[in-house]
């Protein structure tokens, strides 16, 4: 018999919001986060915008050692998490923490640092500080977050860049499974770097304007940065601690394409079957959904991919599905991506509120559903999809839906 | 329902040989894979010592289209795969593709292509990004290869975790197989002996010999151990439910029947300094701990993890820790994030022949590891059940368990 898992702690940190709060205001009103880089410099490329993090502020949140030692990637990790572990309360009670871990999902981790690093060591042949590969492994954050609040549960990263923070969410909900804890930290923090800038760059999938998911003149993606934590927590230990309960993960899939190292398998055929194992998984019937918030990263190929996947599931009825591309505003935040979609998913649920697609205008005959264009919707959703689709088709799929104490007919005897 | 969970293929690409039968001979004779190392130029570097691959011709394992698309750590884990699918006598035609998995553990994976990538911006600018190298340098790129290579289209998933990133992607692997979330899953993975990783670990001041002190080498358990020598390699198991296994009529080497996951919080590059996380790790994963006859362990030649670990084992097992044969693996194929899988490989073999791999290296114990560990020379011994251990450091420490598999047809 399954146990039931639910979401009872969110934190964030983004181009459009450094809380939940700002976050989630910023995305029902549809401001876009695509500002001029500053991370790195920006003038030898040809396109010079990112969804980057800004007005955030290391002093505020870590000692001057702290931050000699942290990578950017820490840092977003780090505040999301703190946010997430304050608003699930799980301090104020007698918790054991041995039953308590952490997976997250990473992108390119520390690699910022390492950039720095190298970057002296090879141009300047000057001996930078080895202090900066602390970062090299991406388990770092992981391991500080673990660290910081001492929790001694189970502990690993995902590793799949742009559906790694969604596969840590069914990690995480696999680890409560195997009765190893009752409460997991999931999610995923990524940074800006050259690295993975340059490498979209060169497969030449980055817009250099906007993001605009669906649209007929969209060019790609761009790229995002941040964190986004969901707490995990079994149903019973939730509801015995009073614990705040925002949504439920009802259930997850994960399949590959095999197909492409970069391209989605064209006819949606992969999206599909990752959308299929995740319902079954959930127990949820299609006609059940309401609303998805698409991976929509705005390559041409994708969102024609994504669009016939979500068809083949849904069929008709997939007209009347708003869905929801967020990274319009966001950006891709590649590791951390379906960490913040996730997080954007469940507040979907918990407030009513169904975000927009922005920079919508020109409608594309291959994509004509329900995309949500330009204004957020108000309606009671019950289930929410999140999808998120990794190179070399590595697709995840989340199933959320609105906590409801009494479904126990979902959840049944029969295993 | 419960499923149970066998191993019915193993896939090796190791420094003490390439294949099952070569790597099985040589870590039998305790040969080392430990030497000098060539691919590179260590000549500034104090430590100058490695475990490296020898040459492979992959064009024997990968069909050649997708063998261009891949670099060295690619090619190193797909033909362990290939390795492993032929070793279990699978025909994919058979099977259906939905219900085969992939779980590959990562430590640093594709390190020298993102390093060769950062150093053509360095040197040429944006327009110097060469797009083919970046789409294989994602640390999942790995599983991708192996998903289109074999077709392979259900369970994917890729960790990378420091020293646990393979024992991960084991221990989930079994888990979806008992749930039934799939038929058939290769698990394991590997890691490459890059010079910018060498790099990397060297300025961390992870390598033997450790602040200078002492001779350049691994001897786990020893008194003057010193740090961690590296090595490179891919080690991958074909698990399978055991009606899937049955069905086909396959050979299964041993059981995969528990595991255990735990956290220890000493602090970012730190192990399990008391030993209390492995111990709960073993305890989780051992059911029936008074079977453990082997434990094949995460010790690597640095003071704490074999000291920690030794602690754990008596923690666990009390009187009976001196009764279990243990061996360091990593005394011979070195220490990589990726090495789990080589070595739950040798465990799987341990259990089907009765025969414990040695620990070299060692000269002169620590007072304080005391226990059985099959110094200098294999045992023949049988073997019930054995545990595999992970440790890394940072705190996360796993613990798998794997036990005999008693067909009805034998004893």
């Amino acid at each position: 018999m399954r146990k039931r898992v639910v979401i009872t702690g969110l934190g964030i940190v983004s181009a459009v919001g450094n809380d939940i709060p700002e976050f989630w205001n910023s995305i029902v009103e549809g401001k876009d986060g695509t500002k001029e880089i500053t991370v790195f410099d920006p003038s030898p490329y040809r396109i010079k915008i990112a969804a980057e993090v800004s007005h955030l502020h290391p002093e505020d949140h870590f000692s001057k050692k702290e931050i000699r030692r942290l990578s950017r990637c820490d840092e977003f990790g780090l505040v999301a998490f703190r946010e997430a572990w304050g608003s699930a309360r799980l301090d104020q009670d007698h918790i054991d923490k041995e039953r308590i871990g952490v997976v997250l999902g990473a992108g390119s981790g520390g690699i910022l640092s390492v950039e720095k690093y190298f970057r002296d060591f090879y141009q300047e042949a000057k001996r930078p500080s080895p202090s900066l590969l602390i970062s090299y492994s991406l388990a770092t954050t992981t391991d500080l977050v673990a660290i910081e609040s001492g929790l001694k549960g189970p502990r690993t990263t995902t590793a799949t860049v742009c559906s790694s923070s969604s596969a840590s969410i069914g990690v995480a909900y696999e680890m409560i499974q195997m009765g190893l804890a009752d409460v997991m930290v999931s999610g995923g923090s990524d940074s800006l770097c050259e690295v993975s800038f340059s490498g979209f760059s060169s497969l030449k999938l980055v817009d250099p304007e906007s993001c605009k998911p669906f649209d007929k003149r969209r060019q790609g993606l761009v790229i995002g940065e941040g964190a986004g934590i969901l707490i995990l927590e079994e149903l019973e230990h939730a509801l015995r601690r009073n614990a705040p309960i925002h949504s439920e993960l009802l259930g997850y899939g994960v399949c590959a394409d095999a197909y492409h190292l970069t391209s989605p398998e064209p006819n949606g055929e992969g999206v599909e079957r990752v959308i299929r194992a995740a319902l079954d998984h959930a127990r949820t019937a299609p006609e059940e959904v309401d609303t998805i918030n698409a991976h929509g990263t705005a390559t041409p190929l994708n969102d024609i991919a994504e669009t016939r996947g979500i068809k083949r599931v849904f069929g008709e009825r997939a007209q009347e599905i708003p869905i929801s591309g967020i990274k319009s505003m966001v950006g891709h935040c590649l590791g951390s991506a379906g960490g913040i979609e996730a997080v954007a998913a469940v507040l979907t649920l918990e407030n009513g509120v169904i975000p927009p697609t922005i920079h919508y205008e020109v409608p594309d005959p291959l994509c004509d559903l329900n995309y949500t264009p330009n204004r957020s919707i108000r309606r009671d959703v019950r289930v929410a999809l999140s999808n998120s689709f990794a190179f070399g088709g590595n697709n995840v799929c989340l199933v959320f839906g609105k906590f409801n104490p009494i479904s126990e007919c979902r959840m049944g005897n029969a295993e | 329902m419960s499923h149970r969970v066998v191993i019915t293929g193993l896939g090796v690409v190791s420094s003490i040989g390439v294949g099952k039968e070569a790597f099985w001979k040589n870590c039998l004779q305790g040969v080392s894979g430990i030497k000098p190392i060539r691919r590179f130029d260590v000549s500034s570097y104090r430590s100058q010592l490695g475990a490296q691959l020898p040459e492979i011709d992959f064009k024997a394992f990968i069909k050649p289209a997708n063998l261009r698309r891949m670099d060295r750590v690619g090619k190193i884990v797909v033909s362990a795969v290939k390795l492993a699918l032929d070793d279990s006598g699978l025909d994919l035609k058979n099977e259906d593709s939905d219900r085969m998995g992939i779980s590959i553990g990562t430590g640093l994976g594709s390190s020298d292509t993102v390093d060769q990538f950062f150093r053509s911006l360095l040197k040429d600018g944006p327009t110097g990004a060469a797009p083919l190298l970046f789409q294989t340098a994602v640390p999942n790129a790995i599983a991708s290869h192996c998903s289109i290579e074999y077709g392979i289209k259900g369970i994917n998933l890729t960790f990378s975790h420091k020293e646990t990133s393979t024992e991960m992607a084991m221990a989930l692997a079994y888990h979806l197989l008992k749930e039934g979330r799939a038929d058939i899953i290769l698990a394991g993975g590997g890691d490459e002996l890059s010079e910018p990783l060498y790099h990397v670990y060297s300025m961390l001041g992870a390598l033997s010999p450790r602040g200078g002190k002492g001779l350049e080498g691994v001897r786990p358990f020893d008194q003057d151990r010193n740090g961690i020598v590296l090595g490179e390699g891919s080690g991958i198991l074909v698990l399978e439910t055991l009606e899937h296994a049955e069905r086909r009529g396959a050979r299964i080497y041993a059981e995969m029947a528990g595991i255990g996951l735990s956290g220890s919080i000493d602090g970012l590059l730190r192990y399990d300094l008391k030993g209390d996380s492995i111990a709960k790790a073993m305890s989780f994963a051992a059911r029936e701990p008074q079977t453990v006859d082997h434990v094949s362990a995460a010790a690597n030649s640095t003071p704490d993890l074999d000291r920690a670990e030794t602690l754990a084992i008596k923690k666990v097992f009390g009187e009976r820790a001196k009764e279990i044969s243990i061996s360091s693996l990593k005394s011979m194929i070195g220490e990589f994030d990726g090495s789990g899988g080589i070595r739950a490989c040798g465990v799987a073999l341990s259990i089907y022949h009765g025969m414990i791999p040695p620990t070299i290296g060692t000269e002169y114990l620590d007072p304080e590891c005391d226990l059985d560990y099959t110094l200098h020379q294999m045992k023949k011994k049988e073997v019930r059940s054995a545990l595999l251990n992970g440790c890394s450091n940072g705190g996360s420490n796993i613990s798998l368990w794997f036990k005999r598999h008693c067909s009805s047809s034998s004893h």
